[in-house]
């Protein structure tokens, strides 16, 4: 660097080479140590397996439902440790109100969110890939209104914060999954339960199709074969079926109050292949005969013989 | 005290007043946007609390043009007399106080060279090529005579709300992207997470959106923004027909430029930084249609030898010309112009609907929900893009020539970019003339004895589809086919086909139930068919229309 004082002009090539030049090589460097101190990312997110394997609560209001269906599972505290940062992914697809029961349940979202605080969390993150516009589905679901005082982080989705990882499916080798699913200690999926034309229930599995980017549409030409090659990927800590509504016709998003059912049940358990099995129930459909329900359990995934799980149900 | 007076200065005013107007402007356009805050009730409409249109209400050129073409009173553009009046005493005080596309041609005229100013020292004087935009004024009032709207390509507020949505606020999208992915690549993820969570949906667009035609849309904002540098002003001095109108409405008002021949000692200072081009220096005559009220000239000028006065007496005095030169036979020529092209246009039309019959119709010209039938719709669109910046989902583009000439730029939906969300009424609620009337959801929906607002018709390419056409399962456009008056308008129907190798496989191949179908183009949109989708809208069908259908009213 040359030397002389600055109350002299600096003429441009002065400026390019004493100034721009060392800072850009300073940009570089720091580029080249944010790339290497990148962490390992997985989507595991399971803990030790609780007593119970699933819990169904019948008949109580939303925030019942949840307290009564962590209380048999032994308290969110035994999922969450103090200080975790953990991801709440509801279903928030689309641009429709609570009672048509295509969004999740937004007082059972509610719920589980304080639930979590309490447990100790640092932070809590909610968000969905919305498949309707996302600002309608967030607004319209009740989601937002339902926890904007909780101190929770309600996000829309940032299409730059898709990660490409490596599935290693059958199906899905390479997939992109959402940066803050990957960098959380715990994720708890909170489907709602609905008829859908392929997949012919959404339940758990495919809720997950909210944390991921990517064409997404194409899923649906082997929907059972990408279900498990996602479910296998993504794990979460906790599965959570909000069933208080069920969406029976013209699922998955609905639109007529006509099409929701009062079912006002809720399934819970760590093993999401259990929780979609009794899912299954509810729309009196043997679990034997969805696609990725019996494919996820071939895999290992989790288990979908319901008799021999270990399953509390508590009646209200 | 002499700093004080010397802060007290009616330019000073001026200035503050083009900033806050300016800002204001900014402030109502960017929330143009959904509204961050819920409806008062869940299957309400989401509703802009923000007066957003407040400019375009404040404008006469529009409120004239579309009373006439629409032969409809519109009251809310009533508000326009304020700015008549402000003209009828205050010149055309509007252009430099208050026209914010006014402040940013001033913006970009301004800090030309001494010797830039001295090479064009002929521009302070007045031309009668400036006499252009009364000319443009009565092009476009003899053309809504016959019913058609065209003020919209040179009103301001229009060009400009057109160009900010369609050019200048996808780019700073763009840009920003652009910003934080460099910041990602250096490794502040979190300081990029921040700003994209803060500035979306604010200032840059919730999601990175494109529109059709974007270039030349913003290649004409920046020819014009470029002209400053040719001439200060010259969009103002040279185009505008809301400056005309106003400038036809000054011609008499009592606010004259006094000058003291006696003091000027031919400095030229006043000439250097007036934006009209109203010639203040003594010994010139001035006018007083071109005066912007800028108050430049007094600030300048070393000698105090000029000032305004309010002068009610008649006769008009001597040194002001009032619209100089404007001969009348160039004026009938214009309007002549207007009237003559305007029927020429609409011949040009594709969409033309007379008799209740449609002659060529373009299947992809799909307005707007709550759009008017095409010949009232034309009557009163002012092509300003509001309903493009609005819409949620990038659905809303400027047409080419889908509606012929007469219908370049005005909106139309584009499934394959963006689907019309079945409960959103925005477009309706920004448009500054009801062109895309104000709707419920209830008139959307077709609630409560209602029929639904359709856009037209979903048809399936069996030739595209993939069950119908390579024995593969997909369902996509029935999933996402929003359930209207309780049902989806895409029902599938089951079917053993024979796929190229020989195998029996099951699937459920899309069919239309028409009677369901509101047109809102998402099955075009979410189709896993890239390019051209195997699902696709066209306008036949549509409820604005009495012609462009299928079947007799009441049949099915």
């Amino acid at each position: 660097m040359s030397k002389r004082p600055f109350t002299t002009p600096w003429t441009r090539r002065e400026v390019l080479e004493d100034l721009l030049v060392p800072a850009a090589a300073g940009i570089a460097l720091a580029g080249l140590g944010g790339c290497g101190g990148g962490r390992e990312l997985s989507a595991d997110k399971r803990v030790g397996a609780p007593a119970l394997d699933l819990v169904v609560v019948r008949n109580g209001e939303p925030d019942v439902l949840v307290r009564e269906a962590l209380a048999a599972l032994g308290g969110m505290q035994r999922f969450i440790a103090r200080g975790d940062r953990v991801v709440l992914k509801p279903n928030i697809g689309f641009n429709r109100v609570p009672e048509q029961a295509a969004n999740t349940n937004p007082d059972v979202v509610r719920a589980l969110a304080v639930a979590i605080l309490n447990a100790g969390a640092k932070t809590v993150k909610i968000f969905d890939h919305s498949l309707y516009e996302a600002r309608h589905c967030y607004a319209r679901s009740g989601i937002s209104k339902a926890v904007q005082d909780l101190g929770v982080e309600l996000e829309f989705v940032d299409e730059r914060k898709f990660v490409e990882m490596t599935l290693g499916g059958e199906w899905l080798k390479n997939w992109p999954i959402y940066r803050d699913v990957l960098e959380a200690d715990k994720v708890i999926n909170v489907p709602v339960a609905k008829q859908h034309s392929t997949a012919r229930l959404s339940l758990g599995f495919k809720n997950l199709m909210g944390v991921i980017g990517g064409r997404r549409e194409a899923f649906h030409q082997n929907i059972h074969t990408a279900l498990a090659d996602l479910g296998g990927f993504v794990r979460p800590t906790l599965t959570i079926l909000d069933a208080y509504r069920i969406l029976v016709r013209n699922g998955p998003q609905g639109g007529s109050l006509a099409d929701a059912v009062l079912s006002r049940t809720l399934v819970a358990g760590v093993d999401m292949v259990a929780v979609d099995a009794f899912g299954c129930s509810l729309f009196d459909i043997d679990p034997a005969q969805m696609g990725f329900v019996v494919e996820a359990s071939r895999r290992g995934i989790g288990r979908m013989d319901l008799a021999g799980l270990k399953t509390r149900t508590v009646e209200l | 005290m002499k700093r004080a007076k010397r802060l007290f200065r009616l330019a000073n005013f001026r200035r503050l007043s083009q900033t806050v107007c300016f800002v204001l402007f900014l402030y109502l356009f960017f929330r143009m946007e959904f509204p961050p805050f819920g409806p008062a009730g869940e299957m309400e409409a989401f509703r802009i609390q923000t007066p957003v249109g407040l400019f375009f209400y404040l404008d006469p050129l529009l409120a004239v043009t579309t009373w006439i073409a629409s032969r409809e009173f519109l009251p809310v553009l009533l508000w326009s007399l304020v700015t008549i009046l402000s003209a009828i005493l205050l010149n055309r005080a509007f252009c430099g106080w208050v026209c914010p596309f006014g402040t940013l041609q001033q913006l970009l005229s301004a800090g030309k060279t001494a010797r830039r100013r001295a090479v064009r020292s002929e521009r302070w004087r007045w031309n009668a090529k400036r006499n252009l935009k009364y000319l443009v004024l009565a092009f476009f009032l003899a053309g809504s005579l016959l019913g058609l709207q065209q003020v919209g390509w040179l009103d301001p507020f229009s060009f400009l709300t057109r160009s900010m949505a369609v050019w200048v606020h996808p780019s700073m999208g763009l840009g920003l992207d652009g910003v934080v992915r460099l910041m990602d690549w250096i490794g502040w993820t979190t300081t990029g997470d921040t700003l994209i969570a803060g500035l979306r949906g604010v200032v840059v667009p919730f999601d990175s959106r494109f529109f059709l035609h974007a270039f030349c849309i913003g290649l004409t904002f920046g020819v014009v923004l470029a002209l400053n540098r040719v001439e200060t002003r010259f969009w103002c001095r040279y185009l505008c027909p809301l400056g005309a109108w106003l400038g036809v409405c000054a011609a008499r008002a009592p606010l004259t430029l006094h000058k003291h021949a006696d003091r000027c000692t031919r400095c030229n200072r006043c000439l250097q930084g007036c934006q009209g081009g109203d010639q203040p220096i003594p010994g010139e005559p001035w006018i007083s249609s071109e005066c912007h009220l800028c108050a430049n000239c007094i600030d300048v000028c070393p000698e105090n030898a000029l000032e305004f006065r309010f002068r009610l007496a008649r006769p008009v005095p001597a040194e002001r010309r009032p619209l100089a030169d404007l001969s009348r036979r160039a004026v009938l020529g214009a309007a002549v112009g207007g009237f003559v092209l305007a029927p020429l246009q609409a011949i040009g039309a594709e969409n033309a609907e007379r008799d209740r019959k449609v002659f060529k119709a373009s299947d992809k010209l799909i307005r707007p929900p709550g759009a008017r039938a095409e010949d009232d719709f034309l009557s009163r669109c002012v092509r300003c893009g509001a309903c493009m910046k609005v819409c949620p989902t990038n659905a809303l583009h400027p047409a080419a020539f889908e509606g012929g000439v007469s219908a370049l730029w005005t909106p139309i939906v584009v499934p394959k970019i963006g689907y019309c969300d079945d409960r959103c009424t925005l477009c309706g609620q920004v448009c500054p003339t009801e062109a895309i009337r104000p709707t419920t959801l209830d008139d959307r929906l077709g609630r409560n004895g209602r029929a639904p607002i359709r856009l037209g018709l979903a048809y399936v390419d069996r030739n595209r589809c993939l069950p119908w056409a390579q024995a593969k399962p997909c369902i996509v456009c029935e999933e996402v086919c929003p359930t209207i008056q309780g049902q989806k308008a895409i029902k599938l129907v089951r079917d053993r086909v024979q796929a190229p190798d020989g195998r029996w496989i099951d699937v459920q191949k899309p069919v239309i139930d028409a009677a369901f179908c509101i047109g809102c183009g998402i099955c075009e949109n979410k189709c896993p068919i890239a390019d051209r989708a195997a699902i696709l809208v066209t306008c036949v069908g549509e409820s604005r229309s009495v012609a462009n259908q299928i079947s007799l009213p009441g049949g099915q």
